[in-house]
């Protein structure tokens, strides 16, 4: 949780100028915690 | 894919989700027990997407911290909206933001006005003596509504924010006949309008033109139409792939349906969306 209680606080504080550091971090955060899908079962008729 | 995580250098080689995915799948980055569900437009025909968020208040502080920064600060101005479907429909993202907004004015007026054109033009009217910055808000056909009713007296001096969509309401049309209308209507020399949507927690704003300038948080990337791996981060006319650096609990990397243009600084302009994707209407039949 290190890295997330971070990264959210640093949000704030972000530029333009440092965007790709920040989403390249990111990156390599969401894909080592696995983005997780769970199948959400449709509502009845559709 | 076949992407190795530790091999992505840069912002083209991350793979993006498709958008879809939000529409079937709990799509979350981490086990958190949700705040709020917020939810797309959408008919009885079409799944909703759906974006499980953990942190209501981080939504609504950063929401704030992206209007402010293309604004100024909310504090001492009136935010007036006219968004009916959104209201009727619930769960809608757009409305808690403006929702928030109207709280951080310290505003007296009541904020959301369902069909009450009247009740709204008088509350506008008494923002504007009091000397107050107003911001309106609407979805387009609501908009054209009540662009049948005011004069541009009334509505000189405001900031006008077209939220995007007709939802059957009445016929499309390109932007530029829209924000002509409106313009001439509300005596407006520019439309204004917000790029987002119940897949991100960051927004774009345009202060006219159709032409978004990129947020702290948010920025787009070009994919091209035939081959949806091949991303550009260089001017660029293609599919609209959006990183959305606030989405930290979802997923940051989505492809969206949508078709743009991405000018060298950064700013991007949304030309309409990919044919038979869902007419969901948030600034995205307006091309």
């Amino acid at each position: 949780m290190a890295f997330y209680n971070s990264f959210k606080s640093d949000l704030a504080l972000l530029t333009q100028e440092n965007f790709s550091d920040a989403a390249l971090a990111l990156f390599q955060y969401q894909a080592q915690n696995n983005i997780i899908y769970k199948k959400i079962p449709a509502p009845l008729g559709l | 894919m076949g992407c190795e995580p530790n091999k992505v250098q840069s912002l083209e080689q991350i793979p993006f989700l498709p958008i879809e995915f939000f529409k079937g799948q709990e799509v979350v980055s981490r086990a958190f027990t949700p705040q709020a569900i917020f939810k797309s437009s959408g008919t009885t025909q079409q799944n909703r997407s759906r974006h499980f968020v953990a942190d209501v208040s981080f939504y609504k502080q950063h929401a704030q911290l992206l209007f402010e920064d293309a604004y100024g600060p909310l504090a001492g101005c009136v935010v007036l909206a006219l968004l009916p479907s959104y209201l009727e429909q619930g769960d809608s993202s757009l409305v808690m933001m403006i929702d928030h907004f109207i709280k951080a004015t310290g505003q007296t007026e009541e904020g959301f006005y369902l069909h009450n054109h009247n009740d709204l033009r008088e509350a506008l009217k008494s923002a504007k003596a009091a000397g107050k910055k107003v911001y309106l808000f609407g979805v387009t056909y609501a908009l054209l509504d009540l662009a049948e009713e005011i004069s541009p007296e009334e509505g000189e001096g405001i900031v006008l924010f077209e939220t995007g969509g007709m939802k059957g309401r009445r016929r499309e049309m390109i932007r530029e006949e829209l924000h002509a209308i409106l313009s001439k209507a509300f005596g407006v020399a520019a439309i204004h309008s917000e790029y987002g949507m119940t897949e991100l927690l960051s927004q774009a704003y345009s202060q006219g033109f159709g032409i978004f300038q990129p947020s702290r948080t948010l920025r787009i990337l070009i994919r091209d139409v035939n081959d949806p791996l091949a991303v550009s981060a260089v001017s660029s006319s293609g599919g609209i792939n959006v990183i959305d650096l606030a989405n930290i609990d979802s997923c940051a990397f989505i492809e969206t349906k949508d078709l743009g243009k991405l000018y060298s600084d950064g700013s991007f302009e949304v030309l309409g969306r990919f044919d038979n994707s869902d007419v969901r209407g948030c600034n995205l039949m307006v091309g």
